[in-house]
C-alpha cells in the first residue's frame, strides 16, 4: 500500500533523510517514532506528496488523506466548510456536500460542532475535523503526524478509539507519527525506529511478535541504543 | 503581605478624555491662530455662521460627491489590486511584472496622475477625481494584498495542495479568505488617503465636490469658507471610520483571535 525505497532528502546543505525505506501494507497500522527533528515529519511530507525526495522513490496505492501536525484548519471557515473543502475543491456542492460532511461527523462525534469556528472547539474536536477533513474524500490511507500532541488524557483515549475503529471497520491503512508511545503502541502493527539526524531506519519491531507488556521495553531499547550509540 | 486585585477603572475613563482633550486644544490652536493672523484664519464663531449659512442641499450635494468620487476610486483600486494578486499568484513572470508594477505605481506621484488624467479628460469631467484616487490608493491596497498572500501560513497551501484544488480554487479559498484581516486594515487607510486625494483632484477640476468648495472659497478669498468645508471634511472622515472603517476592521480580524 506504501512502499518508501531509499528516500533521501537535505535542506540546504544539511541531510535530514538518508536512505529511508518502508513499507506499510494493506490496512495495516505503522508507526514511526525517533528522537526530535530527525525528519519523521518530512518523511510523512513526502509520502503526501508535499515534499519532493532527492532522491529514491514513494509508491502509494489507493487515495491518500494527511492529517497534518497542528491541524491546519481554515479559522474562518466553521468546522463543516473545513471538513467539506476537499469535497468542493471536487466540484461537490449543495445537500451532497452536507450529507457527507455529516456522515463523517457522525462517524467522529463531532456533528453538534459542525457550525462552530476552530477557535470556538477543543482541541480533541479539532483534531477529529481534520482527520474528518481527510477521511471525508474516502482514503484508502491514512497520514497522520503527531495525531495525539496537545490533547488530554480523555481525548487522547476518544481518537484512539476513532482510529481503531477506522481501521477495523473501514479497513483504512495508517502511518502515524507520533512521540506517544503508549497510544502507538496500542494501535500499531509495526513501528519503524530513526536515528538522528540524517535519519536512517534504525530498526523495525514487530508488535505482533512482541507480548504486549514488552512493547514499550522494545521501542524504548531501540531509541536509548540510538541515543547512546548502543 | 496581601494584595487585593481589583479590575482597572481608568482605561475607560483615559479613552473617553481622548476626543475632548483633542478637541480643546484644536481650538485653542484655533483661537491662538486666530489671534494672531485675524485676517488669514477666522474666528471659530466666524466659521460656524458660514457653516450655518451655507444651503444644506449644497453640503449634502458635495459630500455626496466626493463620497463617490472616493469610493469608486477606491473599489476600482480594490478590485485591481486582487485581480493583480492573482495574476502574480498564476506564474513566476507575472509574479515579476507585478512585482515591477508595484514598485512602478509606488514611484508616481499623485500630482502626476492629476495633472495628466485632467489634461486627457478635461477640467469638467468626473473622471479625474475617481481615476486618481484609484491611482492613490491602488498601490497602498496592492502592496498590503501582495504582502498579505505571501504572508500567509505555508501550511494552508500545502493543504490545498492535499486536498487537490486548482490555482483559482486556492486563491479564491484559502488565500483571498485568508488576506481579507490584513486587505481591510489596509482599506481603512486607503479610504481616507481617497479621501484626501480626491479633494486635491476636485480642486483641480470643475465637477463639484468638497474639493471644489474649498479652492472656490480660496480663489473668493473665503477663509471662513475654506476653513469650514475643511472642517466638515475633517468631521466626515473621522464618521466614517469611527462608524463604518474600524468596526469593519475588527470585525474581520476576529476570526484570528
Amino acid at each position: 500500500m506504501i512502499r518508501v525505497n531509499g528516500v533521501t532528502k537535505r535542506f540546504g546543505e544539511e541531510p535530514v533523510l538518508d536512505g529511508i525505506g518502508l513499507v506499510v501494507n494493506k490496512e495495516e497500522v505503522v508507526g514511526i517514532v525517533g528522537p526530535n527533528g530527525c525528519g519523521k515529519t518530512t518523511l510523512l511530507r513526502i509520502v503526501a506528496g508535499v515534499e519532493r525526495p532527492d532522491s529514491g522513490t514513494v509508491e502509494v496505492g489507493g487515495r491518500l488523506g494527511l492529517v497534518p501536525q497542528d491541524d491546519v484548519l481554515l479559522p474562518w471557515a466553521t468546522l463543516a466548510s473545513n471538513i467539506g473543502l476537499g469535497l468542493k475543491f471536487r466540484g461537490v456542492r449543495g445537500e451532497e456536500l452536507k450529507r457527507r460532511v455529516l456522515e463523517v461527523a457522525r462517524l467522529l462525534g463531532i456533528e453538534e460542532h459542525l457550525h462552530k469556528y476552530p477557535r470556538q472547539v477543543s482541541g480533541g474536536t479539532a483534531r477529529k475535523a481534520s482527520i474528518a477533513r481527510a477521511l471525508v474524500l474516502g482514503p484508502d490511507v491514512l497520514l497522520l503526524d503527531e495525531p495525539y500532541t496537545g490533547l488530554d488524557a480523555f481525548s487522547i483515549s476518544s481518537l484512539q478509539a476513532t482510529l481503531k475503529r477506522l481501521n477495523r471497520e473501514r479497513g483504512i491503512t495508517m502511518l502515524v507519527v507520533s512521540h506517544q508511545l503508549d497510544e502507538l503502541t496500542s494501535i500499531a502493527d509495526r513501528i519503524y525506529v530513526l536515528s538522528h539526524k540524517p535519519s536512517r531506519v534504525k530498526a523495525v519491531i514487530d508488535l505482533k511478535s512482541v507480548s504486549e507488556g514488552e512493547r514499550l521495553n522494545a521501542i524504548y531499547n531501540a531509541l536509548v541504543s540510538e541515543r547512546w550509540g548502543r | 503581605m496581601a494584595f487585593r486585585r481589583t479590575p482597572s477603572t481608568d482605561s475607560r475613563l483615559v479613552q473617553i478624555a481622548g476626543w475632548p482633550t483633542l478637541v480643546l486644544v484644536t481650538v485653542l490652536l484655533w483661537l491662538l491662530a486666530s489671534s494672531i493672523l485675524p485676517k488669514l484664519v477666522p474666528t471659530p464663531q466666524r466659521v460656524l455662521a458660514y457653516l450655518l449659512s451655507t444651503p444644506p442641499m449644497l453640503v449634502a450635494e458635495s459630500f455626496a460627491r466626493t463620497l463617490y468620487n472616493s469610493i469608486l476610486g477606491f473599489g476600482i483600486a480594490l478590485g485591481l489590486s486582487v485581480a493583480s494578486v492573482f495574476l502574480s499568484y498564476l506564474n513566476r513572470f507575472l509574479e515579476c511584472f507585478v512585482a515591477s508594477l508595484n514598485t512602478f505605481v509606488q514611484s508616481v506621484s499623485v500630482l502626476v496622475w492629476t495633472l495628466v488624467l485632467i489634461m486627457i479628460f478635461g477640467v469638467l469631467s468626473p473622471i479625474p477625481p475617481v481615476l486618481v484616487t484609484t491611482a492613490a490608493t491602488y498601490p497602498v491596497l496592492l502592496s498590503t494584498v501582495l504582502g498579505a498572500s505571501k504572508a500567509l501560513d505555508k501550511r494552508f497551501r500545502e493543504l490545498s495542495t492535499v486536498l487537490g484544488a486548482s490555482k483559482v480554487q486556492e486563491f479564491a479559498t484559502i488565500i483571498l479568505p485568508g488576506s481579507v484581516p490584513h486587505i481591510a486594515s489596509a482599506s481603512r487607510a486607503a479610504i481616507g488617503v481617497a479621501l484626501r486625494i480626491s479633494v486635491v483632484a476636485e480642486a483641480f477640476g470643475g465637477g463639484g465636490g468638497v474639493g471644489y468648495q474649498l479652492m472656490y472659497n480660496y480663489d473668493l478669498g473665503i477663509p471662513e469658507g475654506v476653513f469650514a468645508w475643511a472642517l466638515l471634511l475633517v468631521l466626515l472622515m473621522i464618521l466614517l471610520d469611527r462608524a463604518i472603517l474600524k468596526p469593519m476592521e475588527d470585525w474581520t480580524k476576529r476570526w484570528l483571535l
